[in-house]
């Protein structure tokens, strides 16, 4: 061999074994991008313009105790059970069944839930008359309280148009219709004027002029065919805890529809009032399109939620080669009323998903003249607020608003729309808590105010508000009212496991107020009359409502903050029947009770 | 002197290069025979003999694959519950394979050796994807490299973002995988959850006897995230997993770790997709806004067309041209069935005064949603354990049809007629 083949060789050998391999897995290496932090891009400012950046602390302070309201929902938690009824709390509904002028406080309460325990009295729902803002129970003597079933809602309405408000109460169990008397005592009427007494579970309810003739008429949401012998218990992460809705069947709603006559006769089928898998949890009505006729908004518990209204501005019948009877608002079914939510917008959350939704709150959130919708939800899952675009569309503008991202770490249910320090601009309160049980953290919630800054964009004010918002609670309903009539909004709430709370609004701002109690010759309350106040060259529009919350009745007069305004303003009224109140230079400061066709009255003086 | 002195050099040297020359050439004899032992599963002869051979010949590539082979085969090397041994064995592994170099024709099989032992024994989903890609440059019909683009992908929640490696995988497989890969595609597809078990069992992600949940899903983002710091893979599995659990803050969170700890995390579609979602469900649609402004790469493919609508829609307030993106987004998988982007695009329609359009739209969504539920895909999942029933595989092809997913329908038909066509005759 010669010494060049050798040479080569021994070279290629040297070679071959200190060949540097290239890595394979190597990655160029680059100087790290700029760190920079995602989240400080969540500022603390969201929902607090520049022009904003001064506004009143909210100052609510619990005075149920100090005002004569001791009440405690008797849930008949059992540890263990996980029968779902015991974590669903009851309602709280503001009647004046006095005709005082004072607010008084109806509230449901809960019973026995296993078959073999007796409910003999000891657990029943409570009557407080309010006297001038000092609250005396007179449940025992009213007859409209003591009712064994499981309470859950309470809806007040003047149905016999006798002038004297009546109760109905939606239970776990057979449902109660109590007729006042007009002297301090009811009686249950149930049977009597022809409603059910089937035992179901029914949540809220509505009384409303369905058909508009002038009596009203009750709308009672059914929720979910729960029992004790198919109830089930269900494990998340491996502990148990309560079955949700998607474990149970949906119950039908009922509509009642007053004959005129003192009775009802269930018409739901007829009326066009019925929808598949409606899990109803919350109901309200309000004039959505501006044609002074409701519309009627059922949010259901993990199934789409319902819109009907009596006109189709989307001409579905007339895609489905159907001719609508537009004199009659009647659609080609002869009925009077059609299903839109999918159509609307309204059904489910921007990505289509329908939402577990407990409670319902309206108003214009975004000053635009057309009431929009928020919704509780469940936890991890945000609360929607729904903005109205005209003609009953909608669009999800629950992130854009902050409402979705202050809602991801609370489970909603009760909750009031109300401007609590009278800028002008509608604010939300909610009442939060779990629903799990108490292996499930978290259980217990704080409450929520959320300030909107007149523009629809929300600030969750709950870290600067002392005392009762501090606190964690199972909340569940809540309904506003002025309970001492001094021109702001107050707030009742009920919890599982903690009393009653009566949230006194003491919040200290220089701003005005003017309120308005509707009154119509029919003795029930006008939903779908508008509000048009005027001032400083600005006109802002309410729109009146029924319902809402959840399984709780609010305070119909129409409170409506107006800032900084010194002075009287104008006021124009549409009112339902087609009616138009125009007053000019109304005084501020004070309740008007109005009445088409004839002078508003100044409550202040009667007050005096 | 100085002559004999010569003389005995030039002898040793070439009885040198002899013996040199010999060893050079019984390299190959001393893998073959280590072939031999490893088919009979005697790992210690086997090295031994390629020992040898690498002795001489450091980067032969048959030697090192085999070396690599049977370090990893063979139990008696490690001891059970001996971790630290376990991976110095893998860590030998991957030193022999990355010895081959790139010039050799096993170099694509090295590579995907090197990814599936950076995948399930080093747990580092980053680096085995770029050995699979690698072994795909090298060999673009490389079906194995492609299969696990396919599964690494799946175990980091973004397998949609391959879905042509996957088809790949699928059509270069031999006929008779084609059926079960298809089924894997299905089950994929529609239970990403569970769609992994026994991979994911095997590489110990999961407790033994314990079922994936949706718990150690997240548990299992997380040992990507401690193995591979350095890649975005796991932060944004785990951003994306808190995303869909209702936590858009703790989605920032494992995004804002990406970005301080991960390579060049902004070159990450996905990693821009998740922040766009997230600052989108915390009412920061315009800080969303400014990121797809730098969407790396092509701009193309599910999850940009959907960022672009939600971007025009709810920032740009362009209803056209957020409906054209959309539109975009609903043909690319996981699109057909994606049913949230087929509302998105509904609930725009109807903004934009397509009331007609939305209300379609809606009910296709409907539709879709329908063909998700459970009692439906139970019937489906009955249907695929049993692949040579042709009547049970046209109801797969009926509901990929009625998804509008022609590809995985027509893939199946071919299934279908292969069967029927080795199906005996009547009277035969």
């Amino acid at each position: 061999m010669n010494r060049t083949l050798l040479s080569f060789l021994l070279l290629s050998w040297v070679l071959s074994g200190c060949n540097d391999q290239k890595p394979v897995d190597v990655v160029d290496s680059e100087t790290p991008p700029p760190a920079s932090s995602l989240l400080d891009l969540l500022d603390d400012s969201s929902g607090t313009t520049s022009s904003d950046a001064n506004y009143a602390t909210p100052v609510f302070l619990d005075v149920a105790q100090e005002r004569g309201i001791d009440f405690s929902f008797f849930s008949d938690t059992v540890p263990g059970r996980f029968y779902l009824p015991e974590v669903m709390g009851g309602g709280v509904a503001w009647i004046d069944f006095d005709r005082d002028g004072y607010l008084d406080v109806y509230l449901a309460n809960g019973s026995y839930l296993a078959a073999d325990l007796e409910n003999t009295g000891e657990h029943t729902n409570r009557l407080y008359r309010n006297v001038r803002g000092q609250f005396v129970d007179v449940s025992d003597d009213s007859g409209a309280t003591f009712d064994l079933e499981y309470g859950q809602g309470v809806a007040v309405g003047d149905y016999d148009a006798d002038g004297f408000e009546d109760i109905f109460v939606a239970n776990y169990g057979r449902n109660k219709l109590y007729r006042n008397q007009g002297d301090g005592t009811f009686t249950e009427v149930t049977l009597v004027v022809g409603i059910s007494d089937r035992s179901q579970w029914s949540s809220s309810t509505l009384w409303l002029d369905v058909d508009r003739d002038n009596d009203l008429d009750l709308y009672v949401l059914n929720y979910m065919d729960v029992r004790q012998d198919n109830y089930k218990i269900c494990r998340y992460n491996g502990v148990e805890g309560y079955c949700g809705p998607g474990e149970y069947q949906a119950v039908d709603d009922q509509v009642y529809l007053n004959q005129g006559d003192g009775t009802f006769i269930e018409s739901a089928n007829e009326l066009g009032l019925v929808a598949e898998n409606g899990k109803g949890l919350a109901i309200t009505a309000m004039d959505f399109d501006l044609d002074l006729v409701p519309e009627i908004y059922v949010a259901n518990d993990m199934t789409p939620n319902f819109l009907f209204s009596t006109k189709d501005p989307f001409n579905r019948d007339t895609q489905n080669n159907k001719t609508q009877d537009n004199a009659t608002a009647q659609n080609a079914d002869g009925q009077l009323y059609q299903e839109l939510g999918v159509f609307s917008g309204t059904a489910a959350s921007d990505v289509g998903q329908p939402e577990a939704s407990m409670g319902i709150a309206s108003g214009d959130f975004n000053t635009d003249g057309l009431p929009d919708i928020f919704l509780t939800h469940f936890y991890s899952h945000k609360n929607t607020l729904y903005r109205n675009r005209g003609g009953l569309v909608f669009t999800d503008e629950s992130k854009t608003s902050n409402v979705a991202r202050t809602s991801y770490e609370t489970l909603g249910f009760g909750t009031v729309s109300l401007d609590y320090d009278l800028d002008g601009a509608v604010d939300l309160f909610i009442a939060n808590g779990h629903v799990l049980g108490p292996n499930h953290p978290p259980y217990q919630m704080q409450p929520q105010l959320l300030r909107n800054d007149g523009q629809g964009q929300f600030k969750d004010l709950t870290p600067e508000i002392e005392g009762y918002f501090q606190g964690t609670y199972l909340g569940r309903g809540a309904a506003g009212a002025d309970f001492d009539n001094d021109g702001d909004l107050d707030i009742g709430v009920t919890h599982i496991g903690s009393p009653f709370a009566l949230l006194e609004n003491d919040t200290d701002d220089p701003h005005q107020f003017i309120g308005f109690d509707l009154a119509t010759e029919s003795r029930i309350h006008p939903v779908g009359t508008r509000v048009e106040v005027s001032y400083d060259e600005k006109t802002h529009v309410y729109c009146t409502s029924a319902g809402g919350s959840y399984l709780s009745d609010p305070d119909r007069r129409v409170l409506i903050g107006i800032g900084n305004h010194q002075g009287p303003v104008d006021v124009k009224i549409l009112w339902s029947d087609g009616e138009i109140s125009e007053l000019a230079d109304m005084a501020t400061q004070r309740y008007w009770r109005v009445q088409a066709n004839t002078p508003p009255i100044d409550l202040s003086q009667l007050a005096e | 002197m100085l002559k004999k002195l010569g003389i005995l050099l030039g002898l040793a040297s070439v009885a040198a290069a002899s013996w040199f020359m010999f060893e050079i050439a019984s390299v190959r004899t001393r893998v073959t025979e280590a072939q031999a032992f490893a088919e009979d599963e005697q790992w210690r002869q086997a090295r031994h003999l390629l020992r040898q051979a690498l002795r001489w010949n450091p980067s032969d590539a048959e030697a090192n694959l085999l070396m690599a082979e049977s370090l990893v085969r063979d139990e008696l090397l490690t001891a059970p519950g001996d971790a630290e041994a376990g991976l110095k064995v893998v860590d030998d592994a991957i030193l022999h394979l990355s010895r081959i170099n790139e010039g050799s024709p096993l170099a694509s099989e090295a590579q995907v050796q090197l990814g599936r032992l950076k995948a399930t024994q080093k747990l580092q989903p980053g680096a085995a994807l770029n050995h699979f890609k690698k072994a795909i440059e090298l060999d673009a019909n490389n079906q194995e490299a492609y299969f696990w683009v396919w599964k690494v992908n799946e175990l980091v929640g973004r397998p949609y973002t391959v879905v042509e490696d996957i088809w790949k995988a699928i059509e270069l497989a031999p006929d008779e995988l084609q059926p079960k890969l298809l089924r894997d595609w299905y089950m994929g597809e529609f239970f990403a959850l569970t769609a992994n078990a026994a991979l994911e069992a095997q590489m110990g992600l999961r407790p033994l006897g314990v079922a994936p949940s949706n718990q150690t899903q997240a548990e299992q983002y997380l040992i990507f995230i401690n193995e591979e710091p350095d890649s975005t893979l796991g932060y944004v599995a785990l951003a994306r997993w808190f995303l869909a659990a209702g936590a858009p803050k703790d989605c920032l969170l494992q995004l804002d770790k990406a970005i301080q700890n991960a390579k060049e995390p902004l070159q990450d579609p996905l990693l821009i997709a998740t922040i766009i979602r997230a600052l989108d469900d915390l009412g920061k649609i315009d800080e969303a806004a400014k990121y797809f402004d730098q969407w790396p790469g092509e701009k193309s493919g599910y999850e940009y067309w959907r960022a672009k609508g939600l971007i025009d829609h709810k920032f740009h307030r362009n209803l056209p041209e957020a409906i054209e993106a959309y539109e975009k987004a609903k043909t690319i998988w996981p699109g057909p069935v994606d049913w949230r982007t087929w509302n998105l695009l509904s609930n725009c329609q109807r903004e934009n005064g397509q009331a007609t359009e939305a209300a379609a739209t809606a009910n296709r969504s409907n539709e879709i949603e329908r063909l998700m539920r459970a009692d439906i895909q139970s019937t489906l999942r009955a249907n695929l354990g049993n692949l040579n029933d042709p009547k049970g595989l046209q109801d797969v092809i009926r509901f990929y049809e009625d998804l509008g997913m022609n590809r995985e329908a027509k893939a199946w038909q071919s299934v279908v007629d292969s069967l029927n066509s080795k199906a005996p005759r009547k009277g035969s």
